[in-house]
């Protein structure tokens, strides 16, 4: 066990030693200030585009709390989704590629422990940085609009946590089959677009997919349904998530470094 | 029992046999060379004997245990230093040290002075610079050091000289040799003039086939002759008369003389004084040439 946990250690510190400690949470947190300021000046914005000699009347609603969790939920499964993808392709490929995992490997370290440790670090490290973001947002709409719906939003960052998860086992598995960054790079993507179509291939996959929370989160925190809506299709994908994450352990237990 | 053993050893990657029926012993505390051209199959039998891939058939034991079982628990007493070792660009040599180390259970004092045992060892005492910065030599270096640092009762090393300069490949080779005794040393290389200084015994393979194992005296004694080199006055081309001669087998030209293969030594060593005398020719040098390894390499590699 001292193998297993000196490599976890090392993951952590590795991340800290990285661009990864810097770049992955200010993304974030750009995001999760910048979402309530565009859904609060959106309106004018279009009014300003639009003209004002034109003689349209555009009547708009006034911006609310609802409209910069939309944009953030918005953001999160745009940017966000990427910037979980780009920081975990490496994972385990990168090790294999520059020889540092024959290195750790002919030690008295379990390759279960290998590809459990850097799955729990970047886990950490996403779910932070987005907790971070999420914070930074309701604290703003706060400022902006007088109220921070904090019940239906924070259930909505939960499926989106999840999903989060699950996308960063994809990634893993993606790392730990391909043989170079590119191969897993296209593995990776290719699996979460096709989490993102299923919703629309059946209406089965609309209600119990993966790809479905993310329609969810927005309508949990407008308040159109309610949490428990969202919990068959939250298992799904958490059950996914630790398949893919054990499927990563087997596979890599039988490759040849 | 012996440190390493492998019983008729074979990884295939596809049809090829990168490694054909291979059985090796080594025996413990000996410093075994295993040499062999390039593509013979080196790599691939040192990565089935660490753990790192899986042989297509028959078995190897290193300290007892199989390679095939589960949990190599074996790996806590080798070290390893594999043919190009990769490390984490953003550490620096001890911090790397202090990870392997504190993988293997050691910590603090304890840990701290064996880190500075081994750079001392390896010369790379005083280097604070990133790895990302390192040469292919320091990484060597690096290498070797990290595969000390848990005072292995095995050390399976893949050409570890193969990118340092003369000075480095004597130090290494001087280490190695202080290991002996100790530690059984599992030393792959294609430069035989390491072979000769360090180890005790030799494998040579080809095509993944063993060709030969024994000590290297035993070696020289069985697979080489003796030579003659002989250089003349003027240097003039003899070729011609001794190609005739009954004891000979045959003349190579080198720089400024010849060798002379003979096929019976003693008769060689008589005829051909004589022979220079009869024909007038004044001789500058007359020397009996012991096989090197290099010989016998070649003619193992070629022939076999
Ligand atoms: N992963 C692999 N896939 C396919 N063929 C391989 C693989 N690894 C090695 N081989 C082949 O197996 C043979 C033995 O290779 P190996 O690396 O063991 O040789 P080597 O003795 O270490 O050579 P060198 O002195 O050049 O390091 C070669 O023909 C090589 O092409
Ligand atoms: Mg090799």
């Amino acid at each position: 066990m001292t193998g297993a946990r000196t490599f976890l250690k090392k993951e952590f510190r590795e991340i800290g030693k990285t661009y990864k400690i810097y770049v992955i949470p200010i993304i974030f947190l750009v995001l999760g200030l910048t979402s309530p300021l565009i859904a609060k000046i959106a309106p004018d914005l279009v009014k300003s585009l639009a003209g004002s000699g034109s003689g349209v009347v555009i009547q708009l609603p006034l911006p609310t709390a609802v409209d910069a969790y939309l944009q953030l939920f918005k953001n999160f499964n745009q940017i966000g989704i990427l910037v979980v993808l780009i920081s975990s392709i490496g994972l385990v490929v990168e090790e294999k590629s520059r020889g540092t995992a024959v290195l750790i490997l002919t030690k008295p370290v379990p390759r279960w422990a290998f590809i459990i440790s850097k799955y729990i670090a970047s886990a950490v490290l996403i779910v932070g940085s987005t907790l971070l973001s999420y914070f930074a947002c309701l604290y703003y709409c706060g400022i902006l609009f007088d109220e921070t719906l904090f019940k239906p939003s924070f259930q909505g960052l939960i499926l989106l946590l999840v999903y989060y998860l699950l996308v960063l086992a994809i990634a893993l598995l993606a790392s730990t089959i391909g043989s170079t960054s590119v191969v897993s790079g296209g593995l990776a993507i290719g699996g979460v677009l096709l989490l993102s179509l299923l919703p629309s291939l059946h209406q089965w996959f609309a209600r119990y997919s993966p790809g479905a929370l993310s329609g969810m989160e927005t309508k949990l925190a407008a308040g159109s349904i309610v949490f428990s809506d969202a919990v068959p299709a939250l298992i799904v994908t958490a059950v996914l998530a630790v398949l893919l994450v054990a499927t990563a352990v087997v596979v890599f237990q039988r490759q040849e470094l | 029992m012996f440190a390493v053993e492998t019983r008729k050893l074979s990884k295939h990657f596809g049809n090829k046999a990168a490694v054909d029926g291979l059985s090796l012993r080594v025996p413990k505390g000996s410093v075994f060379g295993f040499l062999g051209p390039n593509g013979a199959g080196k790599t691939t039998t040192l990565r089935m004997l660490v753990g790192l891939a899986r042989p297509t058939s028959g078995d190897a034991f290193v300290l007892g245990e199989s390679v095939l079982a589960a949990g190599k628990r074996y790996l806590r007493r080798i070290g390893f230093l594999p043919d190009v070792p990769g490390f984490y660009n953003w550490m620096r040599p001890a911090e790397f040290l202090m990870l392997a180390g504190e993988i293997f259970g050691m910590s603090g004092r304890e840990l701290r002075m064996r880190v500075g045992e081994v750079l001392e060892i390896t010369g790379l005492k005083g280097v604070k610079a990133r790895i990302g910065g390192f040469s292919r030599g320091m990484k060597q270096r690096l290498g070797l050091a990290q595969a000390l640092l848990n005072r292995p009762e095995v050390i399976f090393l893949d050409e570890p000289t193969s990118a340092l300069d003369p000075i480095g490949r004597k130090e290494i080779l001087d280490t190695i040799s202080q290991l002996s005794g100790r530690t059984t040393v599992f030393f792959s290389t294609h430069i035989l003039n390491d072979v000769e200084r360090v180890c005790d015994i030799v494998a040579i393979i080809n095509h993944g086939r063993l060709l030969t194992q024994q000590s290297i005296s035993s070696l020289r004694k069985s697979y080489s002759s003796h030579k003659i080199y002989l250089e003349l006055e003027g240097e003039p081309d003899i070729s011609a008369k001794i190609e005739g001669q009954p004891w000979i087998d045959r003349i190579e030209k080198s720089d400024k003389g010849w060798f002379i293969h003979p096929a019976d030594l003693q008769a060689a060593q008589q005829a051909l004084p004589r022979m220079i005398a009869d024909h007038g020719l004044v001789l500058r040098r007359f020397e009996l040439v012991e096989p090197s390894l290099e010989d016998i390499f070649v003619r193992l590699v070629n022939y076999r």
